[in-house]
């Protein structure tokens, strides 16, 4: 890639990068634990995602093969345009096989393939603090977290087995990191909790708003939170893809017509996409 | 010193090689206990080795005081190296340093003596750097985030009662110091979340 710069390599200058890199290793360090670190302006608005793009953007190098997916697509606008932005300022080669990436940064969902050892998953997270809507205050969640002191947070999940009959938080389904920990898993479905515990690839999220990073270490114990007599319950609509005959991947309702009609879909487009070239087309 | 010009003692491509070590550094955290690759083209300067300039060089500037075990403080080639490409300041007290270099692993004992991190921040806490002679897989084994299996893992020479010492390191969780062990052209590290048992 010798056309290119050799500084401002992924847009971030090397200070920065440096600052990144060492709050990255500390996340590392205190798995579920919200590192602070100096958030950067980047060519984009907070909702696409700069805390992803920043931790992408430290770890980058030029042998990598990167993924971005949005809502378990490549396809979407906000997708396209990081691959884009990383694809410019970094030249680096860009995949939307799962098991081809060296680095993967998602928006909403983990893939269906499972990952591994030599690969990093990069989340983009718009709130990372779990106990935020329950408290309010930074120095008081701050607290909470340093006191393991959780009992708001199992509050909340009661009362919502008190109201529903169930825990009916589906996103940002709250887990606990290596027993210590609680942490947001951003929003993914809870669906996609289990696939955090004991995942062989390095998992980092990045909140650019907010300003923190974390991360799960590879094979690190995450446990969704929940009650003895309600369980964790991995939710998905049941029924098969329309197009793979998928009854194990996430699916997502698509309107096909405009009487109406409604189809369900993989929302992983690639898993999708695989599944239908080993199959064949469906009649 | 010894006819290497420390002014030009760094990094060729400083990107892609501060890159290189830095996901070497990020790999033995994330996958910690055993030996990696760390890349380093660089000449020693003084006591200190490659492997520890070059991560010197990747992670440490202005914004992060830089403690020296005794056997590096008293280089002044290194102080100057350290002044000349990463302008990080050299501190005294080793409670402000963000990172702690040693030539030798005997030097580390009491780990306290570094910052441990505050209950609400306990990422402000001192990395160690430290250069060992080896890596052997017999001393102590390791278990916790990073480890598919309990690992053995050891350096030499081995600090005496270094079983006991990140029996507390580990004990303060999430408060405590992580340790990076460089080894010629390898790194291997501890992470404060590991637990030991002795062998
Ligand atoms: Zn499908």
């Amino acid at each position: 890639m010798s056309d290119l710069p050799e500084y401002n390599f992924a847009y971030l200058d090397e200070q920065t990068k440096r600052m990144i890199r060492r709050a990255i290793l500390k996340a590392i360090a205190i798995p579920g634990y919200q590192t602070p670190f100096a958030s950067r302006e980047m060519p984009m608005p907070y909702g696409w995602g700069t805390g992803g793009v920043q931790v992408t953007a430290a770890i980058l190098g030029t042998d990598d093969v990167l993924k971005v997916i949005d809502q378990g697509s490549d396809d979407t606008t906000n997708a396209v345009s990081i691959r884009k932005f990383f694809a410019r300022t970094a030249g680096v080669r860009t995949t939307t096989r799962t098991p081809e990436a060296t680095i993967i940064q998602t928006r909403h969902r983990i893939p269906e393939t499972a990952l591994g050892e030599h690969q990093v998953i990069v989340y983009q997270v718009p709130i990372p603090e779990p106990l935020r809507f329950l408290e309010p205050r930074e120095t008081e969640t701050r607290r909470m977290h340093a006191l393991e002191d959780y009992g708001v947070m199992h509050v909340k999940l009661y009362e919502d087995i008190a109201q529903h009959g169930h825990i009916a938080t589906a996103y940002a389904y709250p887990v606990k990191v290596d027993e210590r920990y609680v942490m947001d898993p951003s929003p993914t479905p809870k669906f996609d909790n289990p696939k955090m515990n004991q995942c062989p690839a390095l998992q980092l999220f990045g909140a650019g708003r907010e300003k923190r990073i974390y991360a799960i270490p590879p094979y690190t114990r995450v446990v969704s939170l929940d009650f003895e007599d309600h369980p964790f319950e991995r939710t998905r609509i049941s029924g098969a893809c329309s197009l793979c005959n998928s009854t194990k991947a996430f699916l997502d309702e698509v309107i096909t017509d405009d009487q109406g009609g409604r189809a369900f879909m993989c929302s992983d487009t690639d898993y999708c996409e695989q599944a239908r070239s080993r199959i064949g087309p469906l009649s | 010193m010894e006819g290497v010009d420390q002014l030009s003692n760094s990094f060729l491509k400083p990107v892609g090689d501060s890159h290189e070590v830095f996901r070497a550094a990020m790999n033995a955290l994330a996958y910690p206990a055993q030996p990696r690759v760390l890349p380093s083209d660089l000449s020693p300067c003084g006591p200190m080795a490659p492997g520890s300039l070059a991560l010197l060089l990747t992670l440490a500037d202005h914004d992060t005081p830089v403690w020296l075990a005794s056997s590096l403080a008293t280089s002044e080639s290194l102080r100057k190296f350290i002044a000349f490409h990463c302008g990080a300041p050299v501190v005294d007290d080793p409670t402000l340093a963000a990172f702690a270099f040693f030539s030798s692993p005997l030097e580390l004992a009491p780990l306290a003596r570094f910052a441990q991190g505050d209950p609400d921040y306990p990422d402000r806490s001192t990395t160690l750097i430290v250069q060992v002679e080896a890596f052997d897989d017999c001393a102590w084994r390791f278990s916790g985030p990073g480890l598919s299996s309990p690992r053995s893992f050891g350096v030499s020479p081995a600090p005496k009662g270094f079983a006991d010492m990140w029996t507390a390191n580990h004990a303060g969780f999430p408060l405590g110091v992580d340790l990076l062990f460089v080894c010629g052209k390898e790194i291997a590290a501890l992470p404060r979340s590991l637990r030991i048992s002795e062998i």
